[in-house]
């Protein structure tokens, strides 16, 4: 679990929880994870920015992100959906795509990160640095 | 005021556009009286709009405008006008606008008219009404062009008095001067303050909001209610002008379906029928596009439909001429049972799931749902002098006109897109497939008016659905009953089928709807999106992928703690765990609503409230008597935190009613709480529908439900007999609000779904209920 996940906190449940984050030495492989994750903050923020409230802007920008991006084009051609003058609706969408696919990236290395730091408290060093270099494989490639 | 200003529109049936264009200048002019508007004149110049950057309301597309020359105009007489740049479905957004403008202005409310802007984003920021957000994105803007009006209103009395700013004030509608004692009116102000510069949005003094007349006041009734009630409104069905023709169309009853040969001799004989216009098929993805079809142009709308049931049409059904749902079920739940695509993961689950005391799985099946809003698509559309304008009711009118614009082959300078009262919504008329139909009607017919309606069939059968999914969940409990590891898995056709070719997966706003942001205190957990194929078109529903989400979670925790012999209510507040304040994108979400995550965490002590106070409302813990039960369910979406509490009985012949449902909401700061509590009553009655009866089934490609009586919304017999709302109050305005047209639904089926195990002991695992508590 994310050790930021739990905030103000008081309570049973949450010693149990703080308890599994792990254990309460840095290995090698934590301090990338905690390298990486501040870039993980910034891509999911980025995300949240380009997606947008609504929902017809959100499916379009997340659908047209996630394909310019699976597809290998991160440059993202012209949006279909122009909600705004075209240039600039391929302007958001572009940074859409940059955020990690419209964000779909950014979650799917979110949770392998995630998964590392799991490994990493389990002591499994060589299987946390592989987790961790997954996760920067989904959010780069 | 007079029923002549709050008049939204004049009767039906009036000859001239005007009449039904009430939104354009033109007719706000001619409403006020020639000449007399004064502040109304101002067109926001590029320095104005401001650039999407941003969060929430500063990243949509054409950002926001707080302009009071865009928003406010003043009639000699002091009557005020606000343009209500969203669209009205009954969400009261016509009112609460105006609301939040008279307030800051300092208006006598009963001297407040409204007029409905029309689609043009590059005037009045944006205009999607979607997302639960007209106030949190525009309180601000609409309380700054308040203040801008006042301030300007104040200065022209300074100015004509010759005395200090600082010494006037305005109060109701006038300025005074206390020293002299002198008073002018605002209406009397308002031509000298209208050449006035717009003070600079940093000058600003927003009310404090201990000195609000209006927002987060009872007793504001709806604007429109006089009209409504008095079948004086305008609706997008009621709208026609002088030599209307009248249009429907036979569209493919496949999606990805077209016309292969069509005969029209017999519909051309119908009398009345004008004409019979082909309309292309679509490209895939169809986007907002029409399905394709045939159009028939008549004199009528009796003698259109006519016409169309005499067309003899032989269809290409496509590529998805075998959809049917029972097949498609088993799909998907196969595709549930495998591991899929990974969207958030913490611990390790397989491991505790593997040393668990107590393992317990159940899948959840959620139908397609169509929108169905009372009032079915319809639009007018007529060609003239090189223009184009239109009457509709979208709730996107700027892509509304952009598409319209592009299939016509005019400039979008010269189409106007004019937004009517919705009859409901509920995303359906986000899509404007029906108005470019009624476009190229009229351009087949030289320009003339054509008036295009959709049948009820017509909206079942060829509509945006909602997704069909689903929901698979494990859990691994310990020995005391707690859960140590959470996987949920979530397969369904995902809305971004609309925008590309054949997606696979769900987009992160689907996924951020309930699914990867649970925020449970469950030290293992992980959601997966398998593969799901799309074979319709899919669209967003109120409260869109909540519906199917929190119908699974709020099930399955009351599943969990029935498999733990605890009460359900506690268990999910364990599940919840203490009060926290969580980063939405530590939890994987990376849409929040398009939200500062900072600025809009999830406060699990607010959901933890929500859930107690409907709890406490219903009377949680009582007894209920034989055959009866009560269910809870809690949700966090669009950034407020609602929860039910129902009560059901179930009577010997297995006849499902609902005596009773408490619903608590806190979505923060409320600006005008009757239509909170309206927004609440209406999502219970209709996720009692949702979860007794509605559900749109496919078979061979085609939908299988007509019209109500096989696709049933909440009837009397079946609304919940009494509604209880708990608005949870909040008067820190400086907090920012929460959404209000949709966080009420998801909660509301798997409340009563748990309040049906609770009288029977039958565990409703698939919607709608319907028959099964008969067998």
């Amino acid at each position: 679990m994310s050790r930021k996940l739990l905030m103000p906190a008081a309570g049973g449940w949450f010693l149990a929880l703080a308890a599994a984050a792990g254990p309460g030495f840095a290995s090698p492989c934590t301090d990338q994870i905690d390298a990486f994750e501040q870039r993980l903050d910034e891509a999911a923020r980025s995300a949240a920015a380009a997606s947008s409230g609504g929902q017809a802007v959100a499916a379009a920008r997340g659908g047209q992100a996630m394909e310019a991006r699976n597809q290998g084009d991160q440059s993202a051609g012209a949006p279909t959906t122009p909600f705004q003058s075209e240039s600039r609706e391929a302007q958001a969408t572009q940074q859409a795509t940059q955020a990690g696919g419209g964000g779909d990236r950014v979650m799917q290395a979110r949770a392998t990160l995630n998964r590392a730091r799991a490994l990493d408290g389990q002591g499994n060093g060589s299987g946390c640095m592989e987790a961790v270099n997954e996760a920067k494989r989904q959010l780069e490639n | 005021m007079s029923a002549r200003h709050r008049r939204h529109a004049p009767a039906p049936g009036g000859a001239a556009p005007e009449s039904i264009a009430n939104v354009s200048r033109r007719g706000l002019l001619a409403g006020i009286g020639a000449g007399a508007l004064v502040l109304a004149v101002g067109v926001p110049t590029a320095a104005d709009a401001q650039q999407p950057k941003g969060f929430g309301r500063d990243g949509m597309p054409n950002g926001w405008r707080d302009d009071p020359k865009v928003f406010i105009a003043i009639a000699p007489d002091g009557t005020v006008t606000v343009t209500c740049h969203r669209a009205e479905m009954g969400q009261g957004v016509r009112t609460s606008i105006p609301m939040v403008v008279a307030d800051e202005l300092e208006a006598d409310w009963s001297k407040v008219r409204v007029a409905q802007a029309w689609g043009d984003e590059g005037r009045f920021g944006n205009q999607d009404t979607d997302g639960s957000r007209s106030l949190r994105h525009f309180f601000i803007p609409m309380r700054n062009a308040g203040a801008a009006a006042r301030t300007m209103l104040e200065q022209a009395a300074a100015n004509q008095w010759r005395v200090p700013v600082a010494e006037v004030r305005a109060a109701n509608h006038n300025v005074i001067h206390a020293a002299s004692g002198r008073m002018l009116g605002y209406g009397e102000l308002a031509r000298a303050a209208a050449e006035l510069p717009v003070p600079a949005r940093e000058t600003l003094r927003l009310k404090d909001p201990s000195a609000f007349r209006y927002i987060g006041k009872e007793g504001t009734g709806l604007i429109d209610n006089r009209d409504i009630t008095t079948g004086k409104a305008i609706y997008g069905i009621d709208a026609r002008v002088d030599g209307t023709l009248y249009a429907v169309v036979a569209r493919p009853p496949v999606f990805g379906g077209k016309v292969k040969s069509v005969d029209s001799a017999e519909a051309l004989k119908v009398p009345g029928v004008l004409k019979v216009v082909n309309i292309d098929p679509p490209a895939i993805p169809s986007e907002f596009q029409p399905l394709g079809g045939v159009a028939v142009v008549a004199r009528n709308t009796y003698a259109a439909m006519k016409g169309r049931d005499a067309l003899k049409i032989e269809w290409d059904d496509g590529p998805n001429a075998s959809y049917s749902s029972d097949a498609y079920r088993a799909s998907l739940e196969q595709s549930a049972r495998k591991p899929g695509k990974v969207v958030r993961n913490e611990g390790d689950v397989d491991r505790a799931m593997a040393g668990a005391a107590k393992k317990v799985e159940a899948e959840y099946y959620i139908p397609h749902l169509a929108q169905s809003p009372l009032e079915p698509p319809a639009a007018l559309v007529r060609i003239a002098n090189g223009q184009c304008e239109a009457w509709s009711c979208v709730q996107s009118p700027q892509i509304t006109r952009t598409r319209l614009a592009e299939r016509l082959g005019m400039p979008e300078d010269k189409v106007k897109v004019n937004v009517t009262l919705l009859g409901g919504g509920f995303g359906r008329k986000s899509k404007p497939d029906f108005v470019i139909e009624a476009g190229l009607c009229s351009k087949a017919m030289d320009g003339a008016p054509v008036k295009l309606t959709w049948t009820r069939e017509d909206d079942l059968h060829n509509g945006f659905y909602h997704t069909v999914s689903v929901e698979r969940l494990e859990a691994g409990l310990d020995a005391s009953g707690k859960p140590v590891a959470w996987l949920h898995r979530s397969a369904a056709p995902t809305i971004g089928s609309t925008f590309v070719a054949d997606p696979k997966h769900a987009t992160p706003f689907e996924l951020g709807m309930g699914l990867v942001n649970t925020p449970f205190a469950i030290p293992n957990i992980r959601a997966e999106n398998p593969e799901a194929a799309t074979h319709t078109r899919i669209g967003w529903f109120r409260s869109v992928s909540n519906i199917p989400h929190a119908f699974a979670v709020q099930s399955f925790v009351a599943e969990l703690a029935h498999a733990a012999g605890r009460d359900p209510k506690d268990y999910l507040l364990e599940l919840i765990g203490p009060p926290r304040v969580v980063d939405p994108t530590d939890l994987g979400d990376v849409w929040n609503h398009g939200e500062d995550p900072k600025l809009y965490p999830i406060d699990t002590g607010r959901l933890r409230r929500v859930i107690e106070t409907a709890a406490a409302g219903i009377g949680w813990g009582k007894q209920v008597g034989q055959n009866r039960g009560l269910g809870i369910a809690g949700h966090y979406s669009f950034v407020s935190y609602v929860a039910v509490a129902a009560e059901v009985e179930v009577d010997g012949r297995g006849q499902l009613s609902i005596p009773r449902v408490d619903i608590a909401v806190d979505c923060g700061p409320m600006v005008n709480p009757e239509r909170v509590r309206s927004q609440m009553e209406g999502a219970v009655v209709m996720g009692a529908g949702l979860a007794t009866s509605a559900e749109i089934s496919f078979k061979n490609g085609r939908v299988e439900q007509n019209n109500f009586d096989a696709y049933e919304l909440t009837r009397i017999d079946t609304a919940p007999r009494e509604i209880r709302v708990h608005l949870l109050p909040s008067n820190d305005y400086g907090r920012p609000l929460g959404g209000v047209g949709e966080p009420g639904l998801p909660p509301v089926a798997p409340a009563i779904a748990n309040a049906v195990f609770a009288a029977t002991g039958k565990r409703i695992r698939q919607l709608p209920i319907r028959d099964q508590l008969t067998s």
